[in-house]
């Protein structure tokens, strides 16, 4: 063995590693180094990288190795660390996102939103038909329905003040389930498409229903406003959903492990602009349904939010300049941080 | 159980070495946030009593706590796990108390995304209830024993080694100590790190699993690994076990900083 090599090795190398642990932890904990530091920190990452690259082949000890091995994990943690979120002018990104970015990432993959809209409404379909067809099929289709739903009774209006407690009990419920929408894509889809397919049918159902009792006219009017922010949220989840199940049925030319990686740095983008439309659906229905009495105003209502998401949506698509391209790189060069 | 070991290199073209964490290490972790996750729900029910109960019963006031309450409790649990991950460089306060650490597959820290999309499909992973029965097995299939979450974000979770702290006196008693040692006798004396790395892990492995081994197999077995070594030193050793014990203890007692 050449220990005395070695020896000499840490000898002459230990005040450097020592003076590097301690730039390192320090910069780990959060402390702002002066410039100067940065470039002579950046060095020692060099130099020391270095030194454990000549350490295994001079066939240093195992501590000695685990020790340099960790050293190297630190640096390189601090080095390559992702720039931290400012929230100075974060207002102004999300607002730009949701304007621009946002419905043009949502166009970008319209197929798989088509998908996610036709595992929707052809079960929706399916569902209105059998009902219609046969009034008593809802009790079999939803056992525990009948109670609940009664297109006869009246709409009576809950007390205002419970009003904030329904709105976030919605806002809370609905945007667990849209992320669970997506969360289920990586079961190769078939989860997303269960949970898309369960609610068409709930909601092609209960309009049959409805229509059966001869009163579909008041039944659109309690759906419609709030509904179409809110199946938009839920389109888009399982939009995000069907990108991971794609990267696993249809891979292209990566792995499908690298693969899904992409898609899943492409659907957080898409997650971002689904939270705000839980919101906004869910404010749409705590309050503004609430406060429109009457079925026509609250159709015109539901035509306004139909016209504006339709106006959002298409003049994105006009300049897609916001989208990303879809061949994302691996993010191998990681940003210096000062 | 083994160590999974996977190296990650880095843009210097130097391996780093990582340890993968394996499930159970990360169940507890896992417990410990579950806890936190529980007693942050419990301070915050309290608050909202404590608001609803001076706002006074039925009162709108009190509504908006209930709301609030609601909101906050999805917050923490959709939040817990991205905020920690971020602000902490990868570890929640459970992996911190085990020494794990999220990395992304190249080894750089976790970004936005990554911890957005690992921590959604959590939700999938968790199934059947909170029981990570879905996580666990594709932990058990996957190279890195990655959730499906970490799948999907790119991203794995490892073991580092809490740093100790240097331990000069012993080295440099070492230092002193070896080269009068060495011109002292025609023995050459056992000097500290002489294994080389396969060695030691080889040992290493044997000393973790020795005892669950039949007596026979382990004798044999020590017999076996320590035999080319004590050629390769010229020595002896009545007990071989014995001898690959302290031939282990001296590579590890060895430090550098």
């Amino acid at each position: 063995m050449n220990g005395d090599r070695v020896a000499g090795f840490e000898r002459r190398n230990r005040a450097k590693w020592e003076r590097f642990r301690r730039m390192a932890s320090s910069f780990a904990k959060g402390s702002r180094p002066p410039p100067e530091e940065v470039l002579e920190f950046a060095r020692l990452y060099r130099d020391v990288a270095a030194d454990l690259s000549a350490a295994r082949s001079l066939g240093a000890p195992p501590r000695t190795l685990r020790e340099m091995n960790a050293l190297v994990v630190l640096g390189h943690s601090v080095l390559y660390r992702e720039r931290a979120v400012r929230t100075a002018g974060l207002g102004g990104g999300l607002l730009r996102f949701l304007l621009s970015e946002f419905p043009a990432l949502v166009l970008s993959r319209g197929r798989l939103l088509a998908l996610a809209v036709a595992f929707f409404a052809l079960p929706a379909l399916f569902a209105y038909l059998r009902v219609a067809s046969d009034a008593g099929e809802i009790h079999r289709l939803f056992p525990s329905l009948e109670h609940v739903i009664r297109p006869d009774a009246q709409q009576g209006g809950r007390s205002i003040g419970a009003m904030p407690l329904f709105t976030s009990s919605i806002l809370a419920n609905n945007l667990m389930a849209c992320f669970f929408t997506f969360a289920s894509g990586i079961l190769l889809g078939i989860g997303t498409a269960y949970i898309l397919a369960l609610n068409g049918i709930l909601l092609g159902a209960l309009a049959a229903h409805f229509a059966n009792h001869g009163r579909l006219a008041s039944f659109w009017p309690q759906v419609l406003p709030h509904g179409i922010t809110e199946l938009l949220a839920v389109f888009v989840s399982a939009e995000a959903g069907f990108l991971l199940a794609k990267a696993l049925w249809r891979p292209g030319p990566w792995s499908r492990r690298d693969a899904l990686v992409l898609a899943g740095r492409e659907a957080a983008r898409l997650l971002l602009g689904v939270a705000p439309l839980v919101v906004v659906s869910a404010v749409i229905e705590g309050y503004f349904t609430r406060s429109l009495e009457e079925d026509p105003p609250r159709n015109a209502f539901a035509v306004l939010v139909a016209l504006a998401v339709a106006a959002w949506l298409l003049r994105a698509g006009a300049d897609r300049t916001g989208a990303e391209p879809h061949g994302e790189g691996f993010p191998l060069t990681a940003r210096l941080v000062p | 159980m083994f160590v999974e070991k996977e190296r990650v290199e880095t843009p210097e073209h130097v391996p780093l070495e990582f340890e993968v964490a394996g499930p159970m290490s990360r169940a507890l972790a896992g417990l410990i946030d579950l806890a936190l996750i529980t007693l942050l729900l419990l301070v915050l029910s309290l608050l909202v009593l404590l608001a609803a109960a001076v706002a006074g019963l039925g009162s709108e006031l009190r509504q908006y706590a209930l709301a609030v309450f609601v909101l906050g409790s999805v917050a923490v649990f959709l939040g817990f796990h991205p905020f920690f991950e971020l602000r902490r460089n990868g570890q929640t306060p459970g992996k911190r108390a085990l020494g794990l650490r999220v990395l992304r597959q190249d080894g750089l820290p976790v970004d936005f995304r990554a911890t957005l999309v690992r921590n959604l499909v959590r939700l999938v992973d968790m199934q059947p209830g909170l029981l990570y029965g879905v996580a666990l097995v594709s932990m058990i299939v996957t190279r890195r024993a990655t959730r499906l979450g970490d799948l999907g974000a790119g991203t794995w979770v490892v073991r580092e080694r809490l740093e100790r702290e240097p331990r000069a006196p012993e080295r440099a008693e070492d230092e002193s100590g070896a080269p009068h040692l060495a011109g002292a006798g025609s023995v050459r004396p056992p000097r500290p790190g002489r294994l080389t790395e396969k060695e030691f892990e080889v040992i290493g492995g044997f000393l973790a699993r020795r005892y669950g081994l039949d007596p026979l197999r382990r004798r044999q077995l020590a017999g076996e690994i320590a035999r080319p070594i004590l050629e390769r030193f010229r020595e002896n050793a009545a007990e071989p076990e014995r001898f690959l014990e302290e031939e282990h203890a001296r590579g590890r007692g060895r430090g550098l900083l």
